[in-house]
């Protein structure tokens, strides 16, 4: 019996950690919470009532820097990096696309077409060109060349339609797949469900396309950094061969 | 002058009307209703059409494809649907559930292998309450002309997925809500490697000389390495094995028929008029399938068979009138509001007129009432409008003359005659009736805001409603961070965005220690005990990535509603086809279906 009893105890011990951890948040009392409201009050909470929502990477910074300075006041969990997504220079992703790999985008929206139209005109040989966005000259001749075996683009049935009558050759040439999402037709609603944010996985590395996150000549692209990198890549290789297969599908419906 | 050019453009643009010949492919067309089938023991069906196929079968062609062109699609009750939606978000909370307790159970071993493997712990099962059904209006699927019209004051509500912002939790809980065993799989009990020395700090008669680094917070040494690959294995395991049962759950909910079996869906069925009622059934049909790059599945819904219960229905008929209005009000000219009155009448005639109402008591009323909605606006514009001024007469007699009118009318615009002088000055350049789309094309096109309902309602004002479910690939974390809205972040949804993406961060348990050093009279010696410190006996410590991330395909799910003749949105292929990675999930529905169709 006594036995039966400590095992129990022993095993309910993180369990009950975790309750305790969360019990000091103190959810009912008043006099308490008043210290630990001007603590939340120190992490400037008002911040949030003052983001700039046209730039959606600074609004995810902005809930973050908040979310992980309550975090630290209030329950004691400091242990969480500065950011999450930390700038990439354009030279990082270029040397991530000469690295010889398949290359995937993700997302909709005009970030979605300047992407596909720069790796349509690589993939093409379509030489030299400065693609602008938002009227940013963004996109250098990448110096030592880009080698990649294939490129995948998913996006919403609209811009897919819009993008493979672009980018006609280098799709007839098997370099560039797109896969679109929903029906035959257009469907703009889709941004709301897929992230507005596009999404670039080259050479082993997610990167957000980030236009906004600051001025556009400084940086416009983020990535994850050390070990977070590595989970998402895990996450994001899986998601390649699992758009390799929808492509083949979408072959299959054709 | 430019600005007087780009007036003309968008003028021009504006009076070219819709353009159904050039993008109508999947139409919907000739719904099978009639109750009296259904008595018989029919089940009720619709029929659409892939309009390519049809065109080259009319043309002569002999090919499979072309004689392949139409298909019947029986149809399912809402609430079915509703039940199919839930069990989708079920198989989502189950991954979600299983992938962040296998990370946190194998990256806190031992310690959350005794909590959870050993002893069990567990709180409530999922139980995800019914989705609620939201109407969408996918601009995919609606005319330009159309959206440009009714847009052109404000932006007008289109809905969204009905899933948008589902694929969550409903509470998020410091607590397994699965089975253990549904993420204690292959997972033993594993002491070493140590990791981690625990932080501390060292009181000398109770006054505090030292602390490690970052105490309590931080442990003195972490395993860094070991918490990375414990992780790494932990979502690997979660997105082989976890992630196939959640696209198993979801095939599986998706393309069963409930019932299964043709004895038990025709047993459903009632023998006469006053037991209808709504059977719960659902009869899906793949259209190529939900998953990525194929296209959807889909299942035409009905509220209930047949209305019994007239004051409702008379409410529903306001709704739709309200609705309608609403729409031509935006989109309408003058002319165009005469016609709304003329084809409401009588579609709302038709439905009070049909033979399953014929005798009921409070029929009579119903026309009474809508005589009362109609007549007198009708009567005023007609006064007002030149070509409609010849309409007189009793209500039925005023309609069938003005709609009579309104087709000379609509002549007049497309031979491009003297429109003004039939309309009194008021402008048309739409046509009132388009290529290739039945009806009215604009009184048409508002049916897609109309809410599911019943078959004679369905019938008499043509058109029906459809769930849909298709999977979407989605860059994102678990919990989902983009369920806060980034267009409002206020304190209130923060909170509950925060607390739910805290409840989920990937931590690692620490206990930190307080070394107590006290001299005693025992005789007097020195005694050192380690105890757990007053700032509580366990400390999180956030282990990379952090939050999990996701970046595979989910399953979403919407009702959408499709006037008769037009385009059924979200599709493509051809209905009862399957893309083979679903071939598993291959029933033959076709061969289900046709005893209960007849065809």
């Amino acid at each position: 019996m006594r036995k039966a009893f400590l095992t129990l105890l022993v095993a309910l011990t993180p369990a009950l950690a975790q309750f305790d951890w969360l019990s000091n948040l103190d959810w009912g009392g008043i006099s308490n919470n008043l210290n630990k409201v001007s603590q939340v009050l120190s992490c400037d909470p008002s911040s949030l009532a003052q983001l700039d929502f046209s730039q959606p990477s600074l609004v995810l910074r902005g809930v973050y820097r908040v979310t992980k300075c309550v975090l630290c006041t209030t329950l004691k969990m400091c242990g969480l990096p500065d950011d999450m997504l930390y700038p990439a220079s354009w030279g990082e992703i270029q040397g991530a696309l000469s690295r010889g790999q398949e290359v995937m985008v993700v997302g909709s929206g005009a970030g979605v077409e300047a992407l596909a139209r720069y790796l349509g005109l690589i993939l093409h040989g379509g030489g030299c060109q400065n693609i602008s966005y938002g009227g940013v000259p963004i996109y250098t001749c990448p110096p030592g060349g880009i080698r990649i075996p294939k490129a995948y683009i998913v996006t919403d049935g609209k811009t897919a339609r819009k993008l493979e009558a672009e980018l006609k050759e280098a799709v007839k040439e098997g370099l560039l797949k797109v896969v679109a999402v929903g029906g035959e037709r257009d469907a703009p609603e889709l941004s709301g469900v897929i992230l507005g944010l596009p999404i670039l996985w080259a050479g082993g590395k997610g990167y957000l396309f980030a236009p906004g996150y600051s001025t556009p000549d400084r940086w416009l692209w983020l990535t994850p950094d050390g070990p977070v990198s590595n989970k998402v890549a895990l996450v994001m290789r899986l998601a390649t061969s699992y758009v390799v297969s929808a492509s083949r599908r979408q072959e299959e419906v054709k | 002058m430019r600005r007087f050019a780009v007036l003309l453009l968008g003028s021009l643009a504006l009076a070219q009307g819709p353009t159904y010949e050039d993008w109508t492919k999947y139409l919907l067309s000739a719904p099978d209703y009639r109750l009296e089938q259904v008595l018989k023991g029919k089940w009720p069906y619709l029929e659409v059409l892939r309009k390519d196929r049809l065109r080259d079968y009319q043309g002569g062609a002999t090919t499979l494809e072309a004689q392949a062109h139409e298909f019947y699609l029986p149809l399912s009750s809402l609430e079915a649907t509703r039940e199919v939606a839930r069990d989708l978000r079920k198989a989502w909370q189950r991954f979600e559930e299983r992938y962040y307790w296998r990370v946190i159970t194998e990256l806190n071993n031992p310690a959350f292998w005794f909590a959870y493997c050993l002893a069990g712990v567990k709180g409530p099962e999922l139980n995800p309450p019914l989705p609620d059904l939201k109407l969408m209006v996918p601009s995919e699927g609606v005319d330009t002309a159309f959206l440009q019209a009714a847009t052109r004051s404000s932006p007008l509500d289109m809905g969204r997925w009905a899933s948008a912002g589902l694929h969550k939790l409903d509470r998020y809980l410091p607590v397994p809500q699965v089975d253990p065993r549904e993420f204690c799989d292959d997972l033993g009990m594993q002491i070493l490697p140590l990791m981690y020395i625990p932080g501390f700090k060292v009181l000398v008669q109770g006054y505090e000389v030292f602390r490690t680094p970052g105490y309590p917070s931080r442990p003195f040494w972490f395993n860094e390495a070991e918490a990375n690959a414990r992780v790494e294995r932990a979502m690997q395991k979660a997105f082989t094995d976890y992630y196939a049962d959640y696209l198993k759950d979801v095939a599986k909910a998706l393309l069963t028929p409930r019932p299964s079996t043709p004895q038990d869906l025709l047993s459903l069925l009632p023998k006469d008029f006053k037991s209808l009622g709504s059977p719960k059934v659902y009869l899906p049909v793949p259209w190529q399938g939900h998953l990525l790059g194929a296209g959807g599945v889909v299942a035409p819904v009905y509220t209930e068979l047949f209305p019994t219960d007239l004051t409702a229905l008379w409410d529903q008929v306001q709704a739709i009138w309200n609705t309608y209005k609403g729409l031509i009000d935006r989109a309408g000219t003058e002319v165009e509001k005469a016609y709304l009155y003329v084809h409401f009448y009588r579609s709302a005639k038709t439905l009070f007129d049909s033979r399953a109402f014929l005798g009921l008591p409070g029929v009579d009323a119903l026309k009474g009432n809508l005589e009362n909605l109609v007549n007198a606006p009708l009567r005023a514009l007609t006064g007002a409008i030149p070509v409609l001024k010849g309409c007189a007469g009793d209500l039925d007699r005023v309609v069938s003359c003005a709609a009579t009118a309104l087709m000379t009318l609509d002549q007049a615009v497309k031979a491009k005659g003297e429109v003004e002088k039939l309309t009194g000055g008021k402008p048309q350049n739409e046509p009132l009736k388009a290529k290739e789309a039945p009806g009215l094309w604009k009184y048409e096109e508002a049916k897609r805001w109309l809410p599911p309902s019943s078959l004679p309602v369905y019938e008499a004002f043509g058109y029906a409603t459809f769930f849909q479910g298709t999977s979407f690939l989605e860059v994102t974390t678990v919990p989902d961070i983009r369920n806060v809205d980034l267009s409002q972040v206020n304190l209130g949804n923060w909170m509950g965005w925060a607390w739910s993406q805290l409840s989920r961060l990937v931590v690692y348990w620490h206990t930190p220690l307080t070394i107590d050093i006290r001299v005693e009279y025992c005789p007097p010696c020195v005694i050192a005990y380690p105890s757990l410190p007053l700032e509580g006996p366990a400390q999180p410590l956030g282990v990379p990535p952090y939050v999990l991330p996701f970046s595979l395909e989910r399953t979403h799910w919407r009702w959408v509603s499709v006037p008769e003749g037009y385009e059924v949105p979200g599709v493509r292929g051809a209905p009862y086809t399957l893309v083979s990675d679903l071939s598993a999930y291959a029933l033959d529905l076709r061969a289900l279906y046709r005893p209960l169709l007849g065809r």
